[in-house]
């Protein structure tokens, strides 16, 4: 992903300094993350639905 | 001499830089030190709600309290942010007064993506949004974890947890929008004055459980055939009790975090004062948050001698005051919070009248106390000028009551809505056979308490 600055140094860097800045990938890992967190919940309800399946 | 001069300028610039450097940096310490505050809020929640649980659900009410702390967070940085920013003026989306809201405002630096991204992460620039939004994502997490303990016991966990999103992502982020925001409606057309929350956290999340309690229905066995009701006993009073004083110690976190700090870039100027700009301080909020506390545990105990009503009764004495803990005479505040923890179990008991099985009190404490405190307020701060500067609207009981009843109403109908659809999807409460064998033994793998619990004596009569 790289350093998102043209200088291979830290000396007059201000603002923004995340990994993947100026580009779309704040973008991409925010997606990514809903995703994971919605499939998590998804993955969540068909273990839970199988629990109170066995114990019927 | 002009040389002295521009010396004497350049040492007084460079004073005067240094003063605001140092009033930022407070002012970003402040909000972070408020952050782990008020997760002691989440422990006590936790330890409160596992005690209140019978000891076959103990982990299982621990589980759901956890996911709906960590489930709120990512909620609240993706929309809750950018609702609580974009909708203050109503559903228009359209910049208020203040000029600090609607879409266009809030696409400007609350979103995950595009430019507005360079104020949700790591910026050495911006040293108020990532704390500012810290303490807000607590009070989200807050609202879900009040209602977390009203359900305990017969939900799924999923079902649960979705709940919790749409309530601390979005319900309560609309409340504060309206009500706790120096664009918002509610504040600008009513003078709604809610400093602690009273009303746009405590009775949305409170009002949020009532509408999931009705969908949900009573614990198993909580009921008798001819309405009266049981008392289940939680397994752990000790437990629960520490949770409570756990919970009493966050909320001085919270309470922290509703003041706007000066020196930052939302500050109304260098000194401490509400989120509507109205002047106030921590020495206001270290007397009546005390007297409140106090008052409520002195009126619950007068009742009722039992050490869950007692703590409780402290948060109900908070709660009570908490819409005015900037502006109360501390006397005045003990004698609220004490009617307040007097009226605390005779209102449970007249909720449970209406078949609600509200397991820990929640919808009392929280709901019943919280439009009491707002109502309150408005007869005591009646003539309050709203917000600061000339011509602002001013605190009126009719101003506290509209605001009481959109606050409730949120709250509620979110509640009821979203619950019966999962209701109807079959996500909503465990099956009969998984309550009575227990949660714990149907889908937790750990056991709390391996090797058994000691009974204690009988209760006294």
């Amino acid at each position: 992903m790289g350093f998102p600055f043209d200088t291979p140094t830290w000396d007059g860097v201000s603002g923004a300094i995340f990994m993947g800045l100026g580009s779309s990938a704040p973008a991409v890992f925010s997606f990514i993350a809903i995703v994971m967190a919605i499939l998590a919940l998804i993955f969540g309800q068909k273990t839970e639905a199988g629990k109170y399946r066995s114990h019927k | 001499m002009e040389e002295q001069l521009a010396e004497l300028a350049a040492k007084v610039a460079a004073i005067e830089s240094k003063g605001n450097l140092t009033n930022t940096m407070f002012a970003e310490t402040y909000y972070y030190l408020t952050i782990p505050l008020m997760i002691i809020i989440h422990a006590g929640f936790l330890a409160y709600e596992m005690g209140a649980s019978r000891a076959k659900n103990a982990l299982s009410s621990g589980v759901k309290n956890i996911l709906a702390f960590a489930f709120v967070i990512p909620a609240f940085y993706f929309f809750g942010w950018w609702v609580y920013w974009a909708f203050p003026t109503g559903f228009t989306l359209s910049a208020g007064p203040n000029g600090i809201s609607g879409a266009e405002y809030a696409n400007g630096f609350a979103l995950a993506w595009g430019d507005a991204a360079a104020y949700m992460g790591p910026n050495t620039e911006d040293q108020i949004d990532g704390v500012f939004w810290g303490a807000f994502t607590l009070f989200a997490a807050t609202t879900a974890s009040i209602f977390s303990g009203a359900v305990i016991e017969r939900i799924q966990t999923v079902g649960f947890v979705i709940l919790a999103i749409v309530l601390g992502g979005f319900s309560w982020t609309l409340a504060a929008a309206w009500g706790w925001h120096s664009d918002g409606w509610l504040i600008q057309q009513w003078g709604v004055h809610d400093f602690g929350a009273a009303g746009l956290v405590h009775a949305v999340a409170a009002f949020f459980a009532l509408g999931v309690l009705i969908n949900l229905g009573p614990r198993i066995g909580k009921f008798n055939e001819d309405g009266t009701a049981n008392h289940l006993a939680g397994h752990n009073m000790p437990f629960t009790a520490t949770g409570l004083m756990l919970i009493v110690v966050g909320f001085w976190g919270f309470l922290m975090g509703c003041l706007v700090v000066g020196g930052e870039s939302w500050s109304w100027g260098g000194n401490f004062t509400t989120i509507y700009g109205t002047p106030t301080n921590l020495g206001a909020l270290s007397f009546n948050i005390l007297m409140g506390v106090a008052g409520g545990i002195i009126g619950a105990w007068s009742l009722t001698r039992d050490p869950f009503w007692m703590m409780s009764g402290a948060l109900a004495g908070l709660i009570s005051v908490a819409s005015g803990v900037d502006i109360y005479f501390p006397a005045l505040t003990f004698i609220i919070a004490m009617v307040a923890g007097l009226m605390l179990k005779p209102a449970a008991t007249f909720i449970e009248s209406f078949g609600i099985d509200d397991a820990v009190g929640a919808v009392t404490v929280h709901g019943v106390m919280g439009v009491f405190g707002m109502l309150v307020l408005g007869i005591f701060a009646s003539g309050y000028p709203a917000l600061l500067g000339e011509g602002v609207p001013t605190v009126s009981f009719i101003g506290q009551l509209v605001g009481t009843v959109v606050f409730v109403a949120i709250g509620f109908i979110s509640g009821y809505v979203c619950s019966l659809i999962l209701k109807m999807v079959g996500m909503l409460r465990v099956p009969e056979a998984a309550e009575i064998a227990g949660l714990d033994t149907v889908k937790v793998p750990a056991q709390a308490y391996p090797e058994g619990i000691m009974a204690s004596p009988p209760a006294s009569k």
